[in-house]
């Protein structure tokens, strides 16, 4: 039997050579969408041109079920199941509207089956999610392979690889049991990108999320926005959005991951966007100080221990310009909002079964209080998507 | 290749996978199949959705062929329907695992 581990290592020793690259341009009414020579798109792309096709029918068909199937398990089982954790724990005494401990939560659900049937059920589906998107992406591994290494010295933008970075033990996990994770699989940003629009329930989105949360990052308030660094920024979303925003913008995106990289940086030259993404960490980027006048991290510190945490956040006030502005987008800390005592077991869920590793430690840490004993200065009505689920706060650094 | 190296011929580093086994329901046995027959859905879908597809296109055009299907871009009232003819589908058999009765607790 071939292992994850045994499948990776044989499919990362498949080379390729580069060919000359942007053979052909595909039309597009909504962005500049080039085709790479080694370029995959059997099935072309959605509507936009930004996002292709997934390479077979039954792939993007099983993707579909996979994403109903979430959604069914999350609004439909899961609301009866989370009014059935509210119950028991009203029935053990507590107030479910405010969690008791998390050990209290779990002992007064016991065995029950409606609760365990539907954790059952959003496992799977996650499972089920990555099993597809593994599988059929393998299946044309060496093609996959070679798009890449066609891609990694195109341009416009840069790609920097460090293949001596000695990666913390933090970023290793296989975050929502994604194999491989973000730093095991090369082919996992792919991966990942597949995987993330089914866990936002859009499937096809075409970095609708991204484009809107670009549209409000904050900007310094002497109007200057010249430079622009997105730390932990996996497949480059954000930053490509962030070009659209600000085209004369010199824009940076560094991330642990080359993976995740390598497939960042394909996508946005094939939208033309002149992106530099490198290969580095948020602890230690090696930039200049003061060498930036915005700096985001989207979704990033959930995923990372508190001491790394106080690490990064120094090293961004370090980079920060006097008057910069640090926009870190993350979900609310236990600090920020008490949750329910169903909303309390689905992270307990999300932490252990969907191997959030670093998560609880997020939520239990005062991250407001770390921005400021880093020495930013912070403001806690920053603009949000959804100040019902987002952290909603920003730092400015002091003159 | 030493697994575990972050070398620029695989651009990979080694993980580190998860640590706790997703066994539920007192029976791993029955987590898993569970799980199949979960899995089995996201088979059936993709026939279902093979099926809508060549139907869709022997009307239109009197013949099919795997490209013409493969290459299919479903309009936006089809993608619809399609979507609802799904959550139908998963309403319709997995609305079973929703049938447990609150006070009876799993052995074990």
């Amino acid at each position: 039997m071939i292992d994850r581990r045994t499948l990776f290592g044989a499919a990362a020793a498949v080379t390729s050579a580069v060919a000359s690259l942007f053979a052909s341009r595909q039309a597009s009414a909504a962005v500049r969408t080039k085709s790479l020579s080694n370029d995959i798109e059997v099935r072309g792309t959605y509507s936009e041109g930004r996002l292709e096709r997934l390479p077979e029918m039954d792939m993007e068909s099983r993707l579909e079920f996979t994403q109903g199937f979430r959604n069914w398990s999350l609004r439909n089982f899961g609301r009866k199941s989370s009014r059935r954790i509210n119950e028991l724990v009203k029935e053990a005494g507590f107030d479910p509207k405010v969690s008791p401990p998390i050990d209290d939560v779990l002992d007064v659900v016991g065995d029950d089956l409606t609760v365990w049937t539907s954790v059952r059920c959003k496992t799977t589906a996650q499972q089920i999610m990555w099993n597809n998107l593994v599988d059929g992406f393998y299946a044309n591994k060496d093609g996959y392979l070679a798009e890449l290494e066609a891609a990694d010295n195109s341009g416009p933008g840069t790609l920097e690889l460090n293949a001596s970075l000695s990666i913390p033990d933090y970023t290793k996990h296989e975050i929502h049991i994604q194999p491989g994770g973000y730093i095991g699989d090369p082919l996992g940003g792919y991966v990942y990108h597949y995987g993330v629009n089914v866990f936002t329930l859009d499937l096809s989105s075409e970095d609708v999320f991204h484009r809107d949360l670009a549209a409000i990052v904050p900007v310094p308030e002497d109007g200057k926005m010249e430079r622009f660094l997105d730390i932990g920024t996996g497949v480059a979303q954000l930053p490509m959005a962030v070009k659209e925003r600000f085209p004369d913008a010199d824009i940076w995106g560094i991330d642990v991951g080359a993976p995740m990289l390598r497939y960042g940086h394909m996508r946005a030259a094939e939208q033309g966007l002149d992106i530099n993404l490198a290969q580095r960490l948020a602890e230690n980027s090696g930039f200049e100080d003061n060498s930036f006048d915005v700096v985001t991290a989207y979704i990033l510190f959930h995923e990372v221990p508190t001491e790394d945490a106080k690490k990064i956040l120094s090293e961004v006030r370090r980079i920060l310009r006097p008057g910069g502005v640090f926009f870190p987008v993350d979900f609310k800390t236990y600090t920020q909002v008490r949750p329910s005592a169903s909303g309390r077991f689905n992270q307990w869920w999300d932490h252990v079964y969907n191997n959030e590793v670093w998560t609880e430690e997020y939520r239990d840490s005062d991250f407001i209080q770390l921005m400021t004993d880093a020495g930013l200065v912070v403001t806690e009505d920053a603009p949000t998507l959804q100040k019902r689920f987002w952290n909603s706060v920003m730092a400015t650094k002091p003159a | 290749m030493t697994e575990g190296a972050n070398t620029k011929a695989t651009h990979r580093g080694d993980f580190i996978p998860p640590q706790t086994e997703d066994v539920f329901l007192n029976n791993a046995a029955l987590d898993n199949v569970m799980s199949t027959v979960i899995a089995l859905g996201s088979e059936f879908w993709a026939l279902q959705k093979r099926m809508n597809v060549m139907e869709t296109l022997l009307e239109e055009n009197g013949s099919v062929s795997k490209e013409m299907v493969e290459a299919y871009r479903p309009t936006e009232e089809q993608a619809a329907a399609w979507e609802e003819q799904r959550d139908r589908f998963i309403n319709r058999v997995y609305g079973f695992l929703q049938n447990t009765d609150p006070d009876s607790k799993r052995a074990g």
